[in-house]
């Protein structure tokens, strides 16, 4: 449950009740351009050009640069090297002269981004060094590499430089360049924090239409909720009247073409969101409650409605368009670790550095002989994993991705909800979810034998001093002690001469190899795979079942997904019994429709009557695994929870 | 610009606000709330409120021809107008409100002729 105050929590169940609304959008970001690239003609040894995107202006500390001014005072510290991820920013490579100036090689630091408006200039120096640059020019060019916009800067005194042009109207730029003729100290390198303006836009109150969040840690499609995994939605109208942006009416904002908004280049999908609903408090205040982190998928614009809509999925959208393919044999490795390094990759690879996630600590109790996973989506091997041990996993309200195993008892809030702030209570029973015969397919993982091929490639031709790196899966995987060799095109060739490879990586199911023709002709080969190959087969099944619900109900089977993470008749058996347990007789579940309150996530616990009427007075706990709310200036939830036993 | 009275209302583009015929006039302000009743389990009545917006209504049982064009002239606009009501020469409330559109029924055809029945429903956005 997220923590709120006092007032918040009062102020929540009183009669009546005072809501706003609030969206974040992230129009423009280095966390949602993907395409932002920043290149420099004059890059030092030690420099991070990327980091002028990011949005810090300031950095921590004052890192050593051989400028002929550092001297061993014990204040300069080495340049930040992998894994240290601390700011540093643009460091130039040449000093600037006596009188603070270049003359010859004027340093100039490139960003290309989408085609997005700018609104605004940023320019940061070295906040530690207190170091800026004087007189600059910035470039702004459209996709044809055509000058938009050139802003001269002379005699600038201030360590972070901002101007708002606004309204200049550039609303297709593609690239800016920034160039410094004058630095703020004579005989030093150039250091640029920041050179990259993002587009945030909130709404709050009557520019918002309505919400619709849907939470689910479970999906409702007729088969056992155990190793689920899903996106959690959002749906936000707005209004598409007009936007007010700096002081500056803008009409039908949100249509594709109305070349009169910034926002015409803009909305696209993968924009990140940020959901709120705020209560105004017995004080006036507002207090504003995190609903998730999404991202936007496809926005729609209505002529007639004078709205735009657009409907966003949390971060397991992301994790579902991004593939794991780096993935190597661990033995004997717990679902812990397991899950622990695909989260890892996942942080430094798509990359995804602000992942947050947490991992129930029971997932150390599940060991497998061999972990690991062919190239597939991050998604799909997060959802294996929980799958093998009957956990689930989701995306908390504060984006928090969160796995939880099978004996999770869900988060204590004693939250009661009484007949005083639900509409209506209902008991569905789930016929479909009641099985009482389980078979649960276990993989067995054997060697083939001591080496065997496992790619063989068709014939390739390089061109003189051509490079080709080439990505390949595996006929037959997992594979370990895999090695890579050139071989004859055909039987009437020989392998190029010239033709090397220049570097190999081998995971469990795939490689990356480079080859490279050093010859001055072109030249032909085959890149050949070997190494000691595994068979994975789930030809063995192990079935449990209940002799009396079948005699009450007859024989319904549940047949668990094949999954190659349960390797063991034991691991099987566990999964088989501990549903057999819980499906063998109707489910006891509950939904509500109700006042609703956005502090409440999945896996709470609520405290409900089941039944109270007539003199009986039944009460039970109730574990939420699905929540609907509903905003539309007013706030309705429906909420689906499993009674816990 | 004749000096303001209290009790003149000003109407118009904000900023271009001008004075509306105070002959004849009624003049009525009210709330209109926008929020969501409904009955739970208990029988409890429960609401959420979203905005509370004023309703201003100007009403003439006789209008002359000129004062009433410039009431069909801010209609025409088809846009936010801004509503400024005095209590002294210097203290009004202001509001941004929308028009509704109104009828108007001739009694006189002679000169600018006077209008009846002109009811001017402003509702604040």
């Amino acid at each position: 449950m997220i923590s709120a105050s006092t007032a918040f929590q009062t102020a929540i169940k009183a009669t009546v009740r005072h809501l706003v609304p609030r969206v974040r959008i992230e129009w423009t970001s280095d966390s949602v351009d993907a395409t932002i690239a920043v290149t420099s003609n004059d890059d030092n040894y030690a420099t991070r050009d990327a980091q002028v995107t990011d949005g810090v202006t300031t950095t921590p500390r004052k890192w050593a640069c051989l400028d002929e001014n550092m001297i061993a005072d014990g204040t300069w510290y080495p340049c930040p090297s992998s894994p240290d991820t601390s700011q540093q920013g643009w460091y130039g490579a040449t000093a600037c002269d006596n009188n603070a100036e270049w003359t010859t090689t004027i340093p100039a630091l490139t960003v290309t981004f989408e085609e997005r408006s700018v609104s605004a200039l940023l320019v940061s120096g070295d906040s530690v060094y207190n170091e800026y640059p004087v007189d600059f020019t910035i470039k702004i060019y459209d996709v044809s590499d055509t000058l938009l916009h050139t802003e001269t800067v002379t005699d600038n005194a201030l360590l972070v430089w901002t101007k708002d042009i606004a309204s200049s109207g550039i609303n297709s730029a593609k690239k800016m360049v920034l160039a410094i003729t004058k630095w703020s100290l004579a005989n030093r390198v150039a250091k640029i924090t920041e050179f990259y303006t993002s587009i945030i836009d909130i709404f709050e109150g009557d520019d918002i239409v309505s919400m619709n969040l849907l939470e689910e840690s479970e999906i409702s499609d007729g088969s056992i909720p155990v190793g689920n995994i899903s996106a959690n939605e959002i749906d936000i109208k707005l209004q598409n009247i007009d936007l007010i942006k700096n002081g500056v009416s803008i009409r039908d904002p949100f249509f594709y073409k109305n070349t009169g908004s910034y926002l015409n280049v803009l909305i696209k999908p993968k924009r990140r969101v940020t959901a709120w609903i705020g209560l105004v408090l017995l004080d006036d205040t507002i207090e504003y409650v995190q609903l998730g982190k999404f991202w936007t998928g496809d926005w729609d614009a209505s002529e007639t409605e004078a709205t735009a809509s657009v409907t966003c999925r949390d971060r397991m959208e992301l994790l579902k368009n991004a593939e794991y393919k780096e993935s190597v044999i661990a033995t004997d490795v717990t679902l812990y670790d397991l899950l622990t390094t695909v989260l890892t990759s996942a942080k430094t690879n798509i990359p995804m550095a602000d992942l947050e996630y947490t991992i129930d600590e029971e997932l150390k109790n599940y060991t497998v002989a061999f972990g690991y996973f062919p190239r597939q989506s991050y998604f799909k091997c997060i959802k294996q994993i929980v799958e093998a041990c009957m956990g689930q996993a989701y995306m908390s309200k504060l984006d928090v991705l969160t796995v939880v195993g099978p004996s999770d008892a869900g988060t204590t809030t004693g939250y009661a909800i009484t007949k005083d702030s639900y509409y209506n209570h209902t008991q569905p029973a789930k016929s479909d979810e009641l099985y009482n015969y389980v078979s649960v397919p276990v993989t067995a993982i054997t060697e083939q034998d001591d080496s065997s091929d496992v790619y063989t490639s068709d014939a390739i031709t390089l061109e003189a001093d051509e490079e080709k790196i080439i990505d390949i899966e595996y006929s037959s995987y997992p594979t370990i002690n895999v090695s890579a060799a050139l071989d004859d095109p055909d039987d009437d060739t020989v392998v190029g001469a010239d033709i090397v490879i220049v570097s190999s990586v081998f995971y469990s199911c795939n490689a990356t190899v480079t080859i490279k023709n050093n010859g001055a002709s072109s030249e032909s080969c085959k890149v050949v795979l070997s190494g000691t190959a595994y068979d994975a087969n789930s030809d063995t099944v192990v079935d449990k079942s209940d002799a009396g619900s079948i005699a009450e109900y007859g024989k319904i089977k549940y047949d668990y997904t094949a999954n190659h993470l349960i390797q063991t008749n034991v691991m099987a058996a566990t999964i088989a019994t501990t549903l057999l347990d819980s499906y063998k007789t109707w489910r006891k579940d509950t939904n509500i429709v109700w006042r609703g309150d956005p502090c409440l996530e999945l896996r709470d616990l609520i405290q409900m009557p089941e039944y109270k009427r007539f003199g009986i007075d039944n009460e039970a706990t109730f574990k939420i695994y699905k929540q609907k709310t509903e905003f539309e200036g007013y706030l309705k939830s429906t909420l689906d929870g499993r009674k816990v036993l | 610009m004749m000096a303001i009275k209290n009790g003149d209302i000003y109407l118009g583009l904000a900023g271009s606000e001008v004075l509306i015929s105070p002959f004849g006039r009624k003049y009525k302000i009210g709330n209109v709330e926008k929020s969501r009743s409904e009955y739970t389990a208990s029988g409890r009545l429960v609401k959420d409120v979203w905005a509370t917006k004023k309703k201003i209504t100007l009403a003439y049982e006789y209008i002359d021809g000129d004062a009433l064009t410039v009431l069909i002239d801010l209609y025409d606009l088809h846009e936010e107008l801004s509503i400024k009501i005095y209590s002294s020469p210097t203290a009004y409330n202001a509001y941004t409100v929308l028009m509704e559109p109104f009828d108007s029924e001739r009694v006189i055809l002679q000169g600018n002729g006077l209008w009846s029945g002109v009811t001017v429903e402003l509702n604040e956005v």
